[in-house]
């Protein structure tokens, strides 16, 4: 018993090791979760965004509220239009801009239900991209796999025009970001959002800046943590850790039945007169094939636990945790087999 | 000059590597051991019995002193020479039998051959043969996982004596075993060192002493 206790340790702390290692290329794989970690990290200091809601009576103060932003803030991408209420509009549709999903701030996707004619794969710009490429007259942008029209750019440009066509507006407010607007009607409120990413003192300041020229007494202060957001954190911490203890098992079962079968199998070939090169060989096979059948159930967890959780990796992400689980594979072989070695040796010494 | 199967001399064995915490598990031992001699040693738990056994076996190497097997110092063998020395003068028979427990009796005693630095032509006509000897050749087809001790403990000795060595080694060879079946393990041993083989057993058992020529009792890593 004493002996199995022995063995059981080390295959757990092989498989754990190896389960670990599994579950660290998943974080790495999804980039996506890095980012939920940094935006959880700052919402411990900061909001991640905060709202304020002016109704914009005196254009002129609105204006010139935006167009005066100190200079410590001016980075005005950061201040984003999210959406707006027009007072002539029989729809009284909000139209949301919502940040693409390139890096570049420049770049935004109109959408909203409420219009339903606009054709997905058109693009709004605030200017063209140097991506951009012109077919046929109109111009194009490719973004990841999808292709899409552009079918206007900046203040006054064609896309608000045909907006408003097709949403029958007369009357209409529009911007895209915040130092670049103007206002061609009232609208009877407008509702903003900048980003927790300025620093506290410039928040600070553009809050007092807003005051002074806004009726407005207090900026709404979303959940330091949305529900969505915490929702989203837990399936990913269900998720990783569902693959970490399925790994553990499945190496637990792979390691412990090899290892311990195998242990004894060395010390019958030798006593039956294979060399220690020949041993050596053999457990080099042997781990190969444990880390190999490791690999496998890895894989197979990681394909599998997708598809149940609709979890969707591109082909490029798949190959690459292929060829990284693969990597780290040897590596950790190599590793363990070393420090099966060197274990070997201290335990034959003592 | 009579010729001794093994004949160590003044070897010692030492284990670990700091002054502090080494062991000495043999020292001074003087033995000399002739061909077709059937010898037991004996002794408590610790006294160094396994180690001589391991050593005699070209399983360990001596810390010092000089082990001669028919005539040839093989402690200055290399790793290679020693291996040979282990697949074809000797044989090994361990207490938990040391056999692969989802293999067929038959496999298990043709193990040996596959390390064998040579072709054996004969290979499977030696097997059948041993394990007639034995009288495990009916259950030649058995996993050996479905055997019972005394069953598993013949084929261990099938295998042992497949290579046709000149000296058997055995570990507590009826340690696990009843005793019904240890009577008739120690009959077999009488049987093979009967046919000239050289015997060396380590064993607390007295009856299994008593079929030895000689007895040898180990004391705190010292011959008494």
């Amino acid at each position: 018993m004493k002996r199995l206790a022995a063995y059981n340790q080390t295959y757990i702390l092989v498989s754990l090791f190896l389960a670990v290692v599994v579950a660290a290329q998943f974080l790495m794989l999804d980039d996506g979760y890095f980012d939920y970690i940094s935006q959880l990290n700052a919402s411990r200091f900061k909001t991640s965004r905060y709202e304020f809601v002016i109704a914009p009576s005196d254009q002129d103060t609105v204006k010139s509220l935006l167009a005066n932003i100190p200079e410590e803030v001016s980075d005005t991408s950061d201040i984003t239009v999210v959406g707006m209420t027009l007072v002539n509009d029989t729809k009284s549709s909000v139209i949301a801009y919502y940040p693409a999903i390139s890096s570049s701030r420049k770049i935004q996707i109109l959408s909203g239900s409420s219009i339903k004619e606009l054709e997905e794969g058109e693009l709004v710009c605030d200017r063209l991209p140097d991506s951009a490429f012109q077919l046929d007259g109109y111009n194009y942008l490719k973004l990841k796999d999808s292709l899409y029209r552009i079918i206007g750019t900046g203040n006054g440009s064609d896309a608000y025009q045909y907006v408003d066509r097709e949403m029958g507006v007369t009357q209409r407010l529009y911007c895209t970001y915040s130092d670049y607007w103007s206002i061609t009607a009232s609208a009877s409120e407008l509702v903003f959002q900048y980003d927790s990413t300025l620093s506290i003192t410039n928040e600070k300041r553009l809050q007092s800046y807003i005051q002074t020229y806004t009726d407005v007494k207090e900026f709404i202060r979303p959940e330091s943590i949305s529900p969505e957001f915490r929702q989203e954190m837990l399936m990913r911490f269900a998720y990783i850790v569902t693959m970490l203890l399925f790994c553990l098992i499945c190496n637990y079962s792979i390691i412990s039945y090899l290892f311990f079968k195998l242990k004894d199998e060395y010390q019958i070939s030798r006593i039956c007169g294979a060399t220690e090169l020949r041993i050596v060989l053999m457990k080099i096979g042997d781990l190969l094939i444990v880390g190999a059948l490791s690999y496998i159930v890895g894989t197979a967890g990681y394909l599998v636990l997708n598809r149940i959780t609709g979890t969707t990796h591109t082909s490029s992400e798949q190959i690459r945790f292929v060829l990284i689980n693969l990597a780290i594979y040897i590596c950790v072989l190599l590793i363990v087999s070393g420090i099966g070695g060197i274990y070997g040796r201290i335990r034959h010494r003592a | 000059m009579e010729e001794y199967a093994i004949e160590l001399r003044n070897v010692a064995k030492i284990y670990g590597g700091r002054k502090e915490s080494k062991v000495t598990a043999l020292s001074n031992i003087d033995l000399k051991i002739r061909k077709g001699e059937f010898v037991a040693i004996c002794g408590v738990s610790g006294s160094g019995k396994s180690t001589l056994l391991n050593l005699m076996g070209c399983l360990d190497k001596p810390t010092s002193g000089e082990i001669l097997m028919n005539g040839r110092d093989i402690t200055i063998l290399s790793s290679r020479a020693r291996a040979h020395i282990r697949n074809r003068e000797t044989g090994f028979v361990l207490q938990d039998f040391g056999l692969i427990p989802y293999r067929t009796a038959y496999e298990n005693v043709l193990i040996p051959f596959y390390f064998s630095d040579k072709r054996v032509k004969d290979k499977y006509s030696r097997v059948e043969r041993v394990m007639k000897q034995t009288g495990v050749y009916d259950l030649r087809n058995r996993r050996v996982s479905k055997l019972s001790g005394g069953e598993k403990q013949r084929v261990a000795i099938a295998r042992a004596l497949v290579n046709e060595p000149g000296i058997i080694l055995a570990d507590e060879p009826t340690g696990a075993l009843d005793s019904k079946t240890k009577k008739e393990i120690i009959k077999l041993f009488a049987d093979i060192n009967e046919q000239g083989k050289t015997l060396i057993v380590v064993t607390h058992d007295k009856e299994m002493a008593d079929a030895a020529h000689r007895v040898l009792n180990i004391k705190d890593g010292h011959i008494e």
